[in-house]
């Protein structure tokens, strides 16, 4: 409890953790664009085929970036799972929808019957109210729509109306396609994460926000905001469980009571809550000025960020497939 | 009666060391003035904090009023329902032998927080009402009394821990922090628990401060006869008011028994990096110079004063 989590930042002493982290940054911003920037798939075989050899091309790389960072592959996989309903739910989009003219895979008439849709109602409540017992919830959960689905092409009875499910060939390329382009994006974005801390990443963001400060903008008050927000969040998070803890011991039970119980005790930490970080903050705004900090006056780093040879070896990699993503693109 | 730890062991999560390791304890319901001491990350406000169920023990078994926290795993779904969660956290020792000892989900564990009241360190930040004598009632409410018995029952603490009456109807929030500190005291008296445990209350008060509170927990003591268990790290409170003293190192339990044998080994004392009570260090060195003679150590100023003054002590 002590240690919460800040960011996903996983400690180690890869290549990649040493990279510079404007370096990093851009590059991992360069290689999300030019992901981003791969062709749809055409209708003709052979647009089909280039779009997925770079697909695979920049799985490969990508996979390379992430061995390199020598964390387990299973934190990765952890930080997609949270994000597994997005990947479902734009296969599938891409899955139905009809583009032009091309091979049907799947014809189906769909009945809308009554007993029908009973019988798949009683199917998805049976199916929370037994959540708890069921192993490989999603395959099971994708098993019953099938079977759903093929329970609808007969009409059991009472039926008012119907429509046709049709699934092209198109539509299953496009489906993978985006489903791989997005799984590679977060790919991308997670090594960013696990391998930077959130105060290197915002003194890299306040080096590339450097420009504004000739618009009169004060960057720097920014970073600072950014790095004391996250500086706060382990304080704030232990006083919340302190408070939390004094509450129960007054006979609060955060989890049972009616709804306005439950409204009169959320408050009961919200308003100690606001008046802790209050107070953090004013006493924090104090010791900064203590110390002499002035804002928007010119400061040193303590860790003075350096542009190496591996930086520069390892951007002039990223410009070069990204070079050749605009190439292809435009011819 | 009263709480009983055997073989109490706890630790934060799955890979982390034991932060309690099998404490065995036995604390009365009744006229016990206990103080808690130890270096800090030593295990005291995990120890106290176990008492009240806010932490469950990781392994042994806690008895509070002869009935047992019962440390509960997920697993078994069909008894995992709210009327099953509720019987069985907080249950009688019968009741639980005859259920053949079955280990169930918890979440409340109300019924034993109104045993123990709990004031934790700094508890003036609980406090959220908009007035005093509304945030006293909120802990009474809590425990299902109407408005009517939790405003006489805040009252009532209100009084005992001497906030004058004009207060009441104030924002808590204008008060002073040494008066905030006694509202927040305040609603857990208005709980009346059986035994009350404070995590160092007199830290961040000013001398007068401190005399005051202490002086309310022992006249608090002297009419109610409840148990009072305080985590402290002033060896004068020590000296001055604890009956029993349990001594925490690294987790264990190192010591357990009367203030005045702590007191007398010196040796020992510096081995759980304690101090003695500046009374009984300056009884120390005026004996060592011959000026004053005694057969128990002064522990109070209290007491030296007898022992300056040609007395002795009785125990």
């Amino acid at each position: 409890m002590n240690n919460i989590a800040l960011g996903q930042y996983v400690d180690g002493k890869s290549i990649i953790h040493k990279l510079d982290p404007r370096t990093k940054l851009l590059s991992l911003m360069l290689l999300m664009i030019a992901v981003f920037l791969i062709p749809k798939p055409l209708n003709n075989s052979f647009g089909r085929t280039a779009s997925f050899i770079m697909l695979g091309g920049f799985a490969v790389i990508i996979l390379m970036i992430v061995l390199f960072t020598k964390i387990s592959l299973i934190k990765y996989l952890n930080s997609l799972k949270q994000l597994a309903f997005l990947f479902i739910f734009t296969f599938i989009i891409q899955l139905l929808t009809p583009q032009g003219d091309n091979k049907l895979l799947l014809d189906l008439n769909l009945n809308l019957s009554i007993v029908g849709i009973l019988i798949i109602i009683a199917w998805i409540v049976l199916f929370i109210l037994l959540r708890k017992f069921i192993p490989l919830k999603l395959f099971v959960f994708l098993g019953l729509t099938c079977l759903s689905i093929y329970l609808l092409t007969y009409d059991l009875g009472f039926s008012f109306g119907s429509f046709k499910l049709k699934l092209y060939e198109d539509g299953l390329y496009n489906g993978s396609f985006f489903f791989t382009r997005i799984f590679l994006v977060i790919m991308l974005s997670t090594v960013l994460t696990l391998t930077t801390k959130p105060t290197d990443l915002t003194s890299a963001i306040e080096w590339y926000l450097h420009p504004l400060t000739y618009l009169k903008i004060n960057v720097s008050i920014f970073a600072m905001i950014i790095s004391l927000a996250l500086r706060f969040i382990p304080t704030l998070f232990n006083e919340t469980q302190k408070i939390l803890k004094a509450q129960s011991s007054r006979g609060v039970d955060f989890k049972e009571g009616t709804l306005k119980e439950q409204i009169s005790q959320i408050i009961s930490l919200l308003i100690p809550m606001l008046v802790i970080s209050f107070k953090r903050a004013a006493d924090l705004a104090d010791a900064m000025e203590a110390r002499g900090y002035i804002p928007g006056a010119p400061r040193t780093k303590l860790n003075i960020m350096k542009f190496g040879l591996s930086d520069l070896f390892s951007f002039i990699i990223t410009l070069i497939i990204f070079a050749t993503i605009i190439i292809i693109k435009v011819i | 009666m009263g709480i009983n730890f055997q073989r109490v062991s706890y630790k934060y999560s799955y890979n982390a060391p034991l932060t309690l390791k099998e404490v065995s304890l036995d604390i009365s319901s009744k006229d016990e003035f206990i103080c808690i001491l130890g270096h800090t990350g030593s295990g005291k406000s995990t120890l106290v904090q176990n008492m009240n169920a806010l932490l469950l023990p990781t392994s042994g078994q806690i008895t509070v009023f002869d009935k047992n926290v019962v440390k509960v795993v997920k697993h078994p779904y069909k008894l995992n329902t709210k009327k099953n969660r509720l019987k069985y956290n907080f249950i009688d020792n019968k009741k639980l032998f005859a259920r053949g000892n079955k280990i169930v989900y918890s979440s409340n564990l109300k019924v034993l927080r109104k045993h123990i009241g709990l004031v934790f360190q700094f508890p003036e930040y609980q406090l959220f009402e908009s007035t005093v004598l509304k945030d006293v009632m909120f802990g009474p409410k809590n425990f299902g009394l109407s408005d009517d018995e939790a405003r006489r029952a805040a009252k009532h603490a209100c009084n005992i821990v001497g906030l004058p009456k004009d207060v009441l109807e104030k924002s808590p929030f204008s008060l002073s922090g040494g008066q905030m500190r006694r509202v927040a005291i305040a609603g857990i008296l208005a709980l009346n628990p059986d035994i009350i445990v404070l995590d160092e209350p007199t830290v961040g008060l000013d001398p007068k401060g401190k005399d005051e509170l202490m002086n309310l927990l022992v006249s608090i003591q002297k009419e109610t006869s409840k148990t009072i268990i305080m985590i402290t790290h002033d060896m004068n409170v020590v000296g001055k008011y604890a009956k029993r003293v349990i001594v925490m190192d690294q987790g264990n339990v190192v010591f357990d028994g009367n203030k005045r044998d702590l007191f007398e080994d010196i040796d020992r004392l510096h081995k759980f990096n304690l101090d003695l009570p500046t009374s009984s260090s300056l009884a120390v060195k005026l004996k060592e110079r011959g000026l004053i003679n005694y057969t128990h150590l002064p522990l109070s100023k209290e007491e030296l004063e007898t022992v300056i003054l040609g007395g002795d002590i009785y125990e």
